[in-house]
C-alpha cells in the first residue's frame, strides 16, 4: 500500500491555480523526486501535504488515514516530517536544542508543567544521535543562526528526522550549498533510503538522478509525467517542458567581445575592511567596475561576496577603506543615500514585499536615477518579464520563486540605476529559468547597463561577464578577464569548486 | 540569512532574551535568594522598631505588582504574546473580592479560589478568540476585550460604577492586618515563582518558547501551537488575577482603573524594564518601578516624566532590561 496518496489535489490562490487535479503516490521507503520549472506548484504541493496550506479540492491520504483536514502538528505526529525551502529553524537555540525540541515534540504531551526537561537525559542523547547522523556532532553548542548556510540546511534535515517521520518532505535541501555540502546531502539522503520515504523537491538534476527511485514532473500545476528516472529522462514531453529546454535556450553566444580599454571606473573599492561585531569578514578588498561592464564576484560560500556588496551599499558600514562611486567616496554613507546615487541591489533571497502587489512592488520604486533618455518604466519591465504581466494584481507572497526573482530584478531596474548588483539572482531557479534570467542580463548589458554579479554558475558567467574577481576569506585572490579565467582551470579547482 | 518566517505575535524585543534556557540556579544564586527571602521575612519584625512602617506598604505593593508582572511575563516574555489587556485579569481579581464582600461573602477559602478561577475562565474566553490572530491584531483584540471589561465594570452602578468599590479584607479565620497582607503577598509571590520556575523549565516551557521563536517550525515538529499558547495565556492571566486579589487586600479598594489600559501598559512596562522573557524580569521590573515612582514622587510632582525618561533609557541602552544588566554580556 502506498504511504502517501494524493488524489485530485487542486489549490487556488485567488485567481491563480497553483495546482490542478494532481495525483501522486509515494511508496514506503522510496525516494520520490518532484521536479519541474519554477512556479510549477512543487512547494505548494509540499505545503499541502504538510498541512501548512489547505487544498481547494482533493484528498490526501497518509498511511491509510484521510489527513486532508488534519492540522500540521497532528500530521507531524502521524509521521510527516518536513524541511523548508527557506531555512526555518529555532535560530536562537543551539543545534542540540533544535534537535531536542523535535525529539520532545514527538515523545509525549507538551502539557507537562513540572518535571524539568533537562533531567530527561534521553531526549538530549537522542538529539545527539541525530546531530551525528547529519554531520553536526562538532557543532552541538552553536546557535542555529550562527551556522553556515550549508550547516543550517543539514540541521533542517536533522530536525525533520528527529521527529522519526515515516515520510520526509525535503524542499530544495541542497539550495545554496557548495558542491561538497551538496555531495554530503546526497549521501545523507541515500543513507535514508528504505528507512523513511522521501518526497524531494530539487532543481539540481545531478542530485535528482543520483538519489531518486521515482520522479514526478510537475508543469504549471499539473502532473506531466511520473516514473522511474529512466522513464522520465527519455520522456519527450518532459524534455520539451523542462530538461531539454535548458540546452535549447542557450541565449548567449560563446565569448564576449572585450570591453574597450580605458573605460572610466563607475565604482572603485579600495582597501575595504568590514566587521560583523568583533569578527572581521573583509580584509582589504580592492576592485573596480568599469562603466558599461559586467563584473562578477566569485568564490565559495562564506568568502565575503555578499558582505562586499552589502558594504558597497552601506548596509554594513565598512570599518576602513574607500568606496568611490562616480568620483565620490560613499563609504560611511547611509544606504538610502547611496542607493539614490543610482546603485540598485537584487538581494539574495529576493526580499520582495510580500504584502504589495506586483504592480505596487514595481512602481513604488520608479525613478530615473541615472537620468537615462529611455528610462525603464512599468511597461518596459513587463515586456522584459512577460510572466509578471499576468500576475500584476497578485501579492508578492503569492508568486513562485522564479517570479519573485523576476520581480526583484524588475524592481531594481525601475530605479534606473547606474549600477545593477545581483546577489545570487539565479539561486533556486530551474535551469530554463536561469537561462532566461541570464538572457535578460545579456540584453541589459548590451544596452549599456553596468552590472556587478554574484553567482555560482561560473561557466555561464564566463560568457556573460567581462571581468572577474575571486574572493577567498575576505580577500581578492585573483582578478582577470573571462579569457584568462577560462584558460586556467586550476583556478576553478583552487578557489571555486570544492 | 533571509527569512520569511511567519509574523510572530511579539515584536523583536520579546524574543531576544533567554536564547538558552536558564540553567538551574547555582549554589551561589541559591544562597543569595535565601538571604533575600530571609530579609523579606524579617523586615516586618524590624519595621516597627526602626519606624519603617511606611515601607511595609510600599513593599507589599511591590510584591503584588511583581506577582502580576511575573504572570504577564509568562505570556509576553516566554510566549511572545503581546497581551495589551492583562489589567482585565488584575482588575477582575480585585473586583471579585470586593463584590463578594459587598454581598456578604468574606471567607477567604471561598473568595480566593472563586476569584482565580473566574479570572482563568475569562482568560480562557479572551485567549481562545484572540489567539486566532497574530501581530498587531492580537495586541488590538486583547486591548478591545480589556476595554469591554473596563466599561462593563463601570456600568454596574450598584458596585460603585466609576467610583469603584471599598472592600473589606477576606477572612482566613483570623483577621488580616497590614503585616498579614504583607506575608500573604510574599508567600503568594514565592509560591508562584516556584511554580513558574518549574513551568518554564518543564516540557511546557520549552514548547512555549519554541512557538514564540518560530511558529511554523514548532507546528512542523508537532507542537500544538494554539493549545500551548492558550494554556500559557490562561496561566498567565490567572497569576495576574491572583495579584489582583492580593491588591484589593492591600488597598481595600477596587477601582475601575485597575482594569484600564494604562494599568495594562504599566504592567507591560514593568516587564520591559525588568527584562522581557527573563525569569526575574517581572520581579525586578516591579520593584524598580515602585522604587522609581517613589523616588521621583518625592522630588517632583512631574514624577511620571522622570519614570518615563528612565524607561526610555532602559529600552535604548539595555534592551534586555535590568536582568540583562545584572547578567552582563549576552550569552
Amino acid at each position: 500500500m502506498s504511504l502517501l496518496q494524493v488524489r485530485g489535489l487542486t489549490k487556488r490562490f485567488g485567481g491563480l491555480t497553483a495546482l490542478f487535479r494532481c495525483d501522486l503516490e509515494v511508496q514506503p521507503g522510496e525516494v520520490h523526486a518532484l521536479i519541474g520549472p519554477n512556479g510549477a506548484g512543487k512547494t505548494t504541493l509540499i505545503n499541502l501535504v504538510a498541512g501548512a496550506l489547505q487544498p481547494t479540492e482533493g484528498r490526501i491520504l497518509f498511511d491509510g488515514l484521510d489527513v486532508t483536514r488534519t492540522p500540521p502538528h497532528e500530521r507531524a505526529l502521524l509521521g510527516i516530517g518536513r524541511t523548508f525551502q527557506i531555512t526555518n529553524l529555532f535560530g536562537h537555540d543551539t543545534v542540540l536544542d533544535n534537535l531536542a525540541l523535535a525529539v520532545q515534540a514527538r515523545s509525549g504531551s507538551p502539557f507537562r508543567f513540572w518535571y524539568p526537561v533537562h533531567r530527561e537525559r534521553w531526549i538530549f542523547e537522542e538529539a545527539r544521535r541525530f546531530a551525528e547522523r547529519v554531520g553536526l556532532l562538532d557543532r552541538l553548542g552553536v546557535q542555529a543562526a550562527a551556522l553556515s548556510h550549508g550547516e543550517q540546511r543539514q540541521l533542517e534535515v536533522g530536525v525533520a528526522l528527529a521527529g522519526r517521520p515515516k515520510l520526509l518532505l525535503l524542499d530544495e535541501p541542497t539550495s545554496g550549498m557548495s558542491q561538497e555540502e551538496s555531495h554530503r546531502m546526497v549521501d545523507l539522503i541515500r543513507s535514508l533510503r528504505g528507512e523513511v520515504a522521501i518526497l524531494l523537491v530539487e532543481h539540481d538534476m545531478d542530485v535528482v538522478f543520483r538519489v531518486a527511485d521515482r520522479i514526478t514532473v510537475l508543469v504549471e500545476g499539473r502532473v506531466l509525467a511520473s516514473g522511474t528516472p529512466g522513464e522520465v529522462r527519455t520522456n519527450p514531453d518532459v524534455h520539451r517542458a523542462y530538461l531539454g529546454e535548458a540546452e535549447g535556450r542557450r541565449l548567449m553566444r560563446r565569448g564576449r567581445p572585450r570591453l574597450p580599454e580605458g573605460r572610466p571606473a563607475l565604482l572603485r573599492v579600495e582597501g575595504l575592511k568590514t566587521f560583523y561585531g568583533a569578527s572581521q569578514v573583509l580584509f582589504g578588498i580592492d576592485l573596480q567596475v568599469p562603466a558599461g561592464s559586467v563584473v562578477t564576484l566569485l568564490g565559495r560560500n562564506g568568502m565575503g561576496k555578499t558582505t562586499t556588496v552589502r558594504s558597497i551599499l552601506g548596509l554594513v558600514p565598512p570599518r576602513a577603506g574607500r568606496i568611490v562611486f562616480q568620483g565620490r567616496n560613499v563609504a560611511g554613507w547611509p544606504p538610502e543615500r547611496i542607493a539614490a546615487l543610482g546603485i540598485a541591489l537584487v538581494p539574495e533571497g529576493r526580499q520582495i514585499f510580500p504584502n504589495l502587489t506586483v504592480r505596487e512592488n514595481l512602481i513604488a520604486f520608479g525613478a530615473n536615477r541615472s537620468g537615462r533618455d529611455d528610462p525603464w518604466q512599468l511597461d518596459r519591465v513587463l515586456h522584459l518579464f512577460p510572466r509578471l504581466r499576468a500576475r500584476l494584481g497578485h501579492l508578492g507572497c503569492q508568486l513562485s520563486g522564479g517570479e519573485q526573482q523576476m520581480l526583484a530584478i524588475g524592481r531594481a531596474l525601475m530605479t534606473n540605476p547606474h549600477l545593477l548588483i545581483l546577489d545570487e539572482a539565479t539561486e533556486g531557479l530551474a535551469p530554463a529559468l536561469r537561462e532566461e534570467i541570464w538572457g535578460c542580463l545579456q540584453t541589459l548589458s548590451e544596452g549599456g547597463q553596468t552590472i556587478l554579479l554574484i553567482d555560482k554558475y561560473v561557466d555561464r558567467l564566463l560568457d556573460l561577464a567581462h571581468y572577474h574577481f575571486i574572493l577567498e576569506r575576505g580577500r581578492v585572490v585573483w582578478e582577470g578577464p573571462s579569457e584568462a579565467l577560462r584558460a586556467d582551470p586550476t583556478l576553478w579547482q583552487r578557489y571555486l569548486s570544492v | 540569512m533571509a527569512s520569511t518566517r511567519r509574523t510572530a505575535i511579539a515584536p523583536d524585543f520579546a524574543r531576544r532574551p533567554s536564547a538558552v534556557p536558564e540553567a538551574m540556579p547555582t549554589l551561589r544564586h541559591r544562597t543569595g535568594l535565601l538571604l533575600l527571602l530571609a530579609g523579606f521575612i524579617l523586615f516586618p519584625l524590624v519595621a516597627q522598631t526602626w519606624r519603617l512602617e511606611f515601607y511595609l506598604g510600599l513593599l507589599t505593593r511591590a510584591l503584588i505588582l511583581a506577582l502580576a508582572a511575573s504572570g504577564l511575563n509568562l505570556a509576553l516574555g516566554y510566549g511572545g504574546l503581546l497581551s495589551f489587556g492583562h489589567a482585565t485579569y488584575f482588575g477582575l481579581g480585585a473586583y471579585t473580592v470586593a463584590v463578594l464582600a459587598r454581598e456578604g461573602v468574606r471567607s477567604a477559602w471561598v473568595v480566593w479560589p472563586v476569584g482565580v478561577l473566574l479570572v482563568a475562565l475569562v482568560a480562557l474566553g479572551v485567549g481562545s478568540v484572540s489567539l486566532r490572530t497574530r501581530g498587531l491584531s492580537f495586541i488590538m483584540i486583547t486591548l478591545a476585550f480589556a476595554q469591554m471589561f473596563y466599561y462593563g465594570v463601570i456600568s454596574f452602578k450598584q458596585y460603585g460604577g466609576e467610583d469603584g468599590l471599598r472592600a473589606l479584607r477576606t477572612d482566613f479565620g483570623v483577621s488580616l492586618g497590614d503585616v498579614g497582607v504583607y506575608y500573604l503577598s510574599l508567600a503568594c509571590l514565592v509560591l508562584c515563582l516556584a511554580l513558574l520556575w518549574r513551568i518554564v523549565h518543564a516540557r511546557f516551557g520549552r514548547a512555549l518558547r519554541a512557538t514564540r521563536d518560530n511558529e511554523s517550525r514548532a507546528a512542523a515538529v508537532g507542537f500544538p501551537v494554539y493549545s500551548i499558547r492558550l494554556a500559557a495565556f490562561v496561566l498567565s492571566g490567572a497569576i495576574t488575577g491572583l495579584a489582583g486579589v492580593l491588591m484589593v487586600h492591600h488597598t481595600q479598594y477596587a477601582s475601575p482603573g485597575m482594569l484600564g489600559w494604562p494599568q495594562s501598559g504599566h504592567l507591560m512596562l514593568m516587564v520591559i524594564l525588568g527584562g522581557v522573557g527573563n525569569f526575574w524580569g517581572g520581579v525586578l521590573g516591579a520593584f524598580a518601578m515602585v522604587a522609581l515612582e517613589e523616588v521621583f514622587h518625592s522630588v517632583t510632582i512631574h514624577w511620571q516624566m522622570g519614570v518615563g525618561l528612565v524607561l526610555l533609557a532602559t529600552v535604548l541602552l539595555a534592551p534586555r532590561g535590568i536582568a540583562g544588566i545584572l547578567e552582563g554580556r549576552p550569552r
